[in-house]
């Protein structure tokens, strides 16, 4: 960009043109729109549910004699900051991912574009990524707060605050991420701010379902949430926009204080705080983005920065020994190819070591894996409850059993599709190594299969034998649970690595996008009915040990041989399949 | 043109094309080529955009497979002998892509583990041409950190780590700064003088060619149009390879037009 076209008005014809590119509409196959609808319904119905869920919800509060109108107010307030706080997190993540890393940043910074087009379109873009999911799911809760606290005129005033809330956090994310891409590498910030992100909200996660919110559902609970937010009702501050935002909304309550004047004031304040980010944020890309990008493309920095890393480590730099010490190595690393050496030697091995390695240092990927402990454990937390329903007497514990292995099943499967299913098609950019490697496809497989045979097998067995001992059943049930959760560990995870080279998606970007994709939903819908095969098949075997019935041996061969064929259509079809689909690739 | 081939053919050959044609749909990208490369020949393949260089490379590698024809490597049939022909084989694609987050010494080690080599091995041929290819330093930084050229000669080393008996370089010279395209042309002569290894390569930097190449092919709209040693495609003495690089495409393409 050089200074005269820096000169230059921004023209709209070139911001459209540069958005243009963004919302034109995808050439989709009948596969992609049956995947799309699929997933618009689903989202329907989630942002249907919390609605109906918030709306009870408030309406619980709303009648709170004396404080409920103040009640829903304060909720409101809550609501918002939350939602500022985490549109703030998913906004730094996007704004170095739209204006530092997107592909066609280079494209366009060369453009003779004025700054103020780039900024604008890149913006809009930025905004728009940020926050439409954050958005699907806080409306439903907002229009909740209109229709029990509220009339028509609150319906006009979240339209009137929504947009300008999303601005504030998205300038703020916007500097923050120019900031630390001045002093930091792009790529490793984003890694940075995504592993910080799902901490805090795994800490949050935690806290929350420690905190069991249900217990308000009973009188005393909900009267000690009343005392909270009763509490919590002093004047906050006024510099954060959340609070002008409810300031609008909840002017608008029935019976809420103020006047038309204030409520104005309100609008006003709102509109124009985030008229001034958005300047104060283009005056930041106008001054500091030429460099940041520049900064953004040096990969030698990265260099630097881990030398300055090995130093502080007082750890010798990589040339002190290429190949056999390199400088990079810790001990999670060492741990890792101790491991992995137990895998047969060969390309099985390295392709376990290079799988692993990639896992752990990519943020979007090792974060989603604490995530996943995270919600085994509060699954297994949760899961004392249905010892308690057991023994209130309204569902056998035998059932109980059977729900437990039909739970961890659910749960190994959904496991095995979003982190076992992509491995084949993130495999996409690179095939040509692979293609060209005296490699046979079922080497490829098998050693994806190993490398998620192992996680998913400690998964599965870890949720069975603890919901089972959770539920006090006995020591052959527990074995029995044990046995179906690696029965099914070994079908679904060859079901993931089979389907994945069968439906692959090698153009996409993540790993994410691959689990998401069409072939994804045909593998956790496959992936489910056997899961749910064998714990059906298993029902007569825990039946005879729960009940100490005679054993009838025509029936157990048949449950047990059942199982096993189950288990190895499973494991063989998919990846024949696979092989074959791998064999066939070109590219 | 036929008769230089053949000619090549006759010979204990590393890389054999007979008749090889690729379709995709209706579209033919190669037509009925025939190749020879002799061992410890530098072969240099030329074309204008879109000819069928790439296509002819990827089959040759085992990437794509030919709808008629066969390719031998070393003797071994690529397709029907694939594991045997591609151990022989070493690839550079036109398409330096990299495991991102892995190390250069890292990404070596994991090729060198594809392709079968003991660890010793592995930290043995690392080292050689790490060396070679001034990466030493880089060896345990990640390759996302690594620009175009650096990418572009860790794969050259990830291709001669075994060093195979047939190198197969699309584009080689592709964002390598002088230093890397003098240092490539040396190793290059080095490999085929010194260690009989027969090198294919692909480029479209005519100068190279002279230099390096021992025999050319010219191809375009996917047929073989001239083939043989580098004085006999110039055909007249003191005839720049450029000028009959012009004629032939060019000509190619008035005949196409008409």
């Amino acid at each position: 960009m050089s200074d005269r076209a820096d000169r230059r008005p921004a023209r709209p014809v070139w911001l459209l043109n540069v958005l243009r590119a963004k919302v034109a509409p995808p050439r989709l196959g009948v596969a992609q729109w049956l995947t799309r609808t699929a997933f618009i319904l689903t989202g329907v119905a989630i942002a249907v549910g919390i609605y109906i869920g918030s709306r009870w919800f408030l309406q619980l509060c709303f009648e709170v004699e004396a404080i409920g109108p103040l009640l829903c107010r304060r909720l409101l307030d809550l609501v918002l900051l939350v939602l500022i706080s985490v549109l703030l997190l998913s906004n730094i993540v996007t704004a170095l991912s739209s204006f530092f890393l997107a592909r066609d940043l280079e494209l366009l910074v060369a453009a003779p574009l004025p700054a103020r087009t780039l900024f604008t379109a890149r913006f809009i873009e930025q905004v728009a990524h940020s926050s439409w999911m954050v958005l699907a799911f806080g409306l439903p809760t907002l229009l909740a707060f209109a229709s029990v606290a509220g009339d028509a005129r609150t319906y006009l005033s979240i339209l009137l605050a929504v947009p300008p809330l999303l601005v504030y956090p998205a300038a703020a994310g916007f500097m923050i991420a120019l900031l630390l891409v001045t002093y930091l590498p792009a790529a490793r910030v984003r890694d940075l701010v995504v592993g910080m992100v799902f901490v805090a909200f795994l800490v949050l996660y935690v806290l929350v379902r420690l905190a069991e919110p249900e217990r308000f559902l009973n009188p005393d609970g909900f009267a000690s949430l009343v005392n909270l937010l009763t509490s919590l009702s002093g004047s906050s501050s006024v510099a954060i926009p959340s609070n002008w935002a409810t300031a609008v909304v909840a002017g608008t309550f029935r019976d809420a204080p103020g006047s038309s004047a204030a409520w104005l004031l309100a609008v006003g304040t709102l509109w124009c705080g985030a008229a001034a980010s958005h300047a104060v944020a283009s005056l930041f890309f106008r001054l500091l983005f030429g460099r940041a990008y520049s900064r953004s493309q040096d990969g030698r920095r990265v260099a630097r920065l881990a030398r300055v890393l090995a130093w502080l480590r007082r750890r010798p730099l990589p040339q002190d020994g290429p190949i056999r010490t390199p400088g990079r190595r810790a001990p999670a690393l060492d741990l890792v190819r101790s491991l992995c050496s137990l895998a047969p030697r060969g390309a099985t091995r390295e392709f376990l070591i290079k799988d692993v390695k990639l896992l752990l240092r990519d943020a979007s990927q090792w974060s989603q894996l604490v995530l996943l402990l995270a919600l085994v454990f509060v699954y297994l937390y949760n899961f004392r409850h249905f010892r308690q329903i057991g023994e209130s007497g309204l569902i056998g514990q035998l059932a109980l059993f059977m729900v437990g292995m039909g739970l961890s099943g659910f749960v190994t499967t959904a496991v095995s599709v979003r982190f076992a299913f992509p491995l084949v098609s993130l495999e996409g950019r690179m095939m040509w190594l692979l293609r060209s490697a005296p490699l046979r496809p079922r080497q490829v497989l098998w050693s994806k299969l190993m490398a998620t045979l192992p996680p998913l097998f400690v998964v599965a067995e870890v949720m069975s034998v603890a919901s089972s001992l959770i539920l006090g059943a006995s020591i052959s049930m527990v074995g029995l649970g044990a046995v179906v959760a690696a029965l099914t560990a070994l079908s679904v995870s060859s079901l993931a690595i089979g389907l994945g080279a069968t439906l692959p998606d090698y153009d996409a970007e993540s790993a994410a996008k691959v689990a998401a994709s069409f072939g994804g939903l045909v593998c956790m819908s496959v992936a489910m009915v056997v899961a749910l095969l064998l714990v059906i098949l298993a029902i007569y075997p825990a039946w005879v040990l729960h009940t100490s019935v005679p054993v009838r041996l025509g029936r157990l061969v048949f449950c047990s041989l059942g199982g096993l064929l189950t288990t190895a259509a499973a494991v063989v079809i998919p990846l024949i399949l696979g092989g074959r689909s791998l064999g066939r690739h070109e590219g | 043109m036929v008769g230089a081939s053949r000619k090549m053919t006759e010979s204990s050959a590393v890389l054999e094309l007979e008749g090889v044609s690729k379709r995709f749909g209706a579209f033919e990208a190669v037509r009925g080529i025939d190749l020879s490369v002799a061992p410890g020949e530098v072969f240099g393949f030329l074309g204008p955009n879109g000819a069928g260089k790439t296509t002819t490379l990827r089959m040759v590698t085992g990437l794509l497979r030919p709808t008629e024809g066969t390719i031998h490597v070393a003797g071994f049939d690529v397709e029907r002998e694939a594991m045997e022909a591609k151990r022989r084989t070493g690839f550079i694609s036109d398409r330096p892509f990299l495991y991102e987050k892995l190390t250069g010494g890292e990404f070596l080690r994991f090729v060198g583990g594809l392709w079968g080599m003991s660890s010793a091995d592995i930290a043995e041929g690392a080292a050689l041409w790490l060396d070679r290819f001034d990466l030493q330093g880089w060896v345990g930084e990640p390759v996302e950190s690594y620009s175009h050229g650096m990418r572009q000669r860790l794969l050259l080393c990830s291709a001669l780590l075994h060093r195979p008996t047939l190198l197969v370089m699309d584009e080689p010279m592709v964002g390598l700064d002088p230093r890397g395209a003098k240092r490539l042309k040396e190793v290059v002569r080095e490999l085929a003088e010194v260690h009989g290894m027969s090198v294919v390569l692909s480029t479209h930097t005519l100068d190279v060619v002279e230099q390096i190449c021992d025999t050319v092919a010219i191809i375009n709209r996917g047929r073989i149009v001239a083939a043989g040693a580098l004085d006999q495609v110039r055909r007249e003495e003191g005839q720049r390879l450029e000028q009959v690089f012009l004629e032939l495409t060019e000509s190619e393409v008035e005949e196409g037009a008409a």
